[in-house]
């Protein structure tokens, strides 16, 4: 096996692994981030992980609605409706364990994605409408002054060991926070590549007739990818809380396509059956890194940064597609085609 | 359910009510609030009992559940059909009460707007907590005090198009520039957070970066105010900030001594206020034009203001229909934080 790679080029290589191009954007990007604002990155790669994990989560979900080729507009809300029910059980009480804001943030958000997979794969609507009708309803509810009274979770409302579950606290000199990503990361990653399960979602993404020929369940598939996306998004709802120490109802209102973005950026296909974990990590850092940057590079006003963030997400996902395509060229250049 | 059974409660508290205004010639108030169930306006209400023990008239409060202007519109035909004096509003939509209020009007009710103004064909009055100038130079001089007059101070804005938000930082930057108090404060720039928490907070950190010796942040927005003091406090640097915020988003953070103080209106003082303007008018005491004053206990004289509005070049100029600033700002800090953390 060993011998056998040794002699592979390089464009095989940048096939298998999609990724090593995005990575070089990335390189790219910091390479031109620190030109601009000298000691960039070390001044700044904490605050890159910190600020990317939020989204990492999400991210990792979306990866397994995305391989269904499905899509979850609703994760955003689901991150506001989670973290606020939470919040708001916490300051009245009912709530004292941090262990328990994480359990309940997650089922509430694996409830809700179950909800999004029954009516997308069962009721046969499109995921894109289900999802947006469901991320309308979920933030709609979460004012509930009747049952929670004021519409949004205040510092004072959590308790001190909440408090300190996602920043204070590091292992390893990386804050729980960042811990949380990396180990909902390296779950989903070992699930979509040694589960059977995690396997089948690639096969109903890539050809739904042929998985139903060999035998597997299509609709609950695609049900169990809405499930895991739901409880990302739910468990996202509570970090963004033990993070930020506030959320009310447009927390993270629109961040949904930064999440889908993270996984185009990271090669997953849209259409479904391809997308690798290891790419949604290096396009979650890559937007995390934009975000972090942009305010640094001293633009001037917002209207300029926005413009910048537009280019600059453009430019990374141009230049990935160029260097796949080119290495795809070159594959089947190879095979005389 | 809950919306029978308020009708219900408000039908019967019609029927309760209607007699009594007329057989007696008390003044009869109307209040008009955004959103029901709001604790700001349960608390801008006991202004409006306190002025009414003093005054001795009588009122009713009542505002849409769900925040809308066509219940705010729907409550007020009631009023007017219920024959009040006085209108007290706070409007949802400075423009879409105008017709309503301008029937009012006709039928001779004078309407007094407070907290958030009605366009000014549709009012008589308009009753503001404190003028852009007062609201800037507050924030000013409590972070002056802060930082013992000395050092590099920022701003995190709300969104760049904002013209409240503007308006203060012009007349901010306007007192930097040419007061001698705070010739040694050094004034770095404003950045923008879009009242978006993650964005307040990342702008928030780079101005960290930038400035090692940053030593105030003025954040004249609530929705930014809590990104900012969380940010500061995660990086751990002494960075004091202040700025209009709500008691429950700060308190943990004034707490913790990054804000020695912050400050926004008081509720209770501005339906205080409303009352006694509302009383002058109908008494006939003042006319509503400029120069008119009137005495509200504790608060002081108010006077009538021609109101004002920002142009497309940012600076302040007049505007139609006339205004009262009560010119007092709540502040908040360890002793009186926690008054305020449920209602505002």
């Amino acid at each position: 096996m060993q011998e056998k790679r040794k002699g592979r080029p390089l464009y095989a290589l940048l096939i298998e692994h999609r990724e090593i191009p995005l990575l070089a954007v990335l390189v790219l990007l910091l390479i031109l981030v620190s030109i601009r604002v000298p000691g960039y990155l070390g001044a700044n790669y904490m605050n890159i992980l910190k600020g990317g994990s939020i989204n990492m989560v999400m991210a990792a979900g979306m990866l397994c609605v995305l391989l269904v080729g499905s899509i979850d507009i609703s994760v955003t809300a689901i991150l506001a409706f989670a973290g606020a029910v939470c919040g708001k059980l916490m300051g009245m009480g009912v709530i004292q364990s941090t262990w328990m804001m994480f359990a309940l943030g997650i089922l509430i958000g694996a409830v809700i994605g179950a909800v999004n997979g029954v009516l997308m794969s069962y009721g046969k609507v499109i995921a894109i409408i289900v999802t947006l009708g469901t991320s309308y309803i979920v933030r709609a509810l979460i004012p509930m002054e009747w049952l929670l009274g004021m519409n949004k979770v205040t510092p004072t409302e959590l308790t001190q060991g909440f408090k300190d579950s996602m920043v204070t606290n590091t292992f390893l000199g990386l804050p729980f926070l960042v811990w949380t990503a990396i180990i909902v990361t390296v779950l989903v990653g070992l699930f979509l590549k040694y589960a059977r399960t995690g396997r089948n979602l690639y096969a109903v993404g890539s050809n739904a007739e042929a998985a139903q020929v060999r035998g597997v369940p299509i609709d609950r598939i695609k049900v169990l990818a809405h499930v895991i996306c739901g409880a990302t998004a739910g468990l996202a709802g509570v970090m963004w809380l033990g993070y930020y120490w506030a959320i009310e109802k447009g927390s993270a209102n629109g961040n949904e396509m930064f999440t889908i973005a993270a996984c185009v950026l990271g090669g997953v296909s849209v259409t479904g059956g391809y997308g690798k974990i290891t790419g949604v990590v290096i396009g979650a850092l890559m937007i995390a890194t934009i975000d972090s940057a942009i305010p640094q590079l001293q633009l001037g006003n917002s209207m300029i940064t926005e413009f910048i963030k537009g280019i600059l997400l453009l430019f990374a996902i141009l230049l990935n597609v160029i260097l796949q395509r080119i290495a795809d060229k070159q594959a089947l250049a190879r095979r005389g085609i | 359910m809950k919306k029978f059974l308020s009708l219900v409660l408000v039908a019967l508290l019609v029927l309760a009510l209607t007699p009594a205004f007329a057989e007696g010639d008390s003044i009869y108030i109307g209040v008009v609030y955004k959103q029901s169930g709001n604790p700001y306006f349960q608390a801008a209400v006991t202004g409006f009992e306190q002025a009414a023990a003093e005054l001795g008239f009588e009122f009713d409060h009542d505002g849409p559940d769900d925040g809308s202007s066509d219940g705010q519109i729907r409550i007020i035909e009631n009023y007017i059909a219920q024959g009040v004096d006085a209108l007290c509003v706070s409007a949802n939509d400075p423009a879409a009460l105008v017709d309503v209020l301008q029937e009012a009007m006709e039928e001779g009710i004078y309407v007094i707007s407070w907290d958030a103004p009605v366009n000014a064909e549709g009012r008589t009055l308009d009753v503001e907590p404190a003028s852009a100038q007062t609201i800037a130079l507050t924030m000013l001089e409590s972070m002056a005090e802060s930082i013992d007059y000395e050092g590099q101070v920022a701003i995190v804005s709300a969104a760049a198009t904002m013209p409240n938000q503007n308006l203060w930082i012009s007349f901010i930057e306007d007192a930097l520039a040419n007061d001698e108090t705070y010739a040694n404060i050094e004034y770095v720039g404003t950045v923008y957070g879009d009242d978006e928490y993650t964005k307040s907070f990342d702008e928030t950190l780079a101005l960290l970066n930038q400035y090692p010796d940053l030593k105030g942040i003025i954040t004249p927005t609530t929705a930014g105010a809590p990104a900012v003091a969380k940010c500061v406090q995660d990086e751990g640097r002494d960075v004091k900030v202040t700025g209009l915020t709500l008691a429950s988003d700060m308190k943990e953070f004034i707490d913790a001594g990054i804000c020695d103080e912050t400050f926004l209106w008081n509720p209770i003082e501005l339906g205080y206020a409303a009352s006694y303007a509302a009383v002058a008018l109908v008494n006939g005491d003042i006319t509503a034009s400029v120069g008119d004053t009137f005495t509200v206990p504790e608060v002081g004289d108010l006077v009538v203001e021609q109101a004002t509005e920002v142009n497309e070049n940012g600076e302040l100029v007049e505007a139609d229909g006339t205004i009262a600033y009560l010119n007092r700002l709540n502040t908040f800090n360890v002793d009186t934080v926690n008054d305020w953390v449920e209602i505002l």
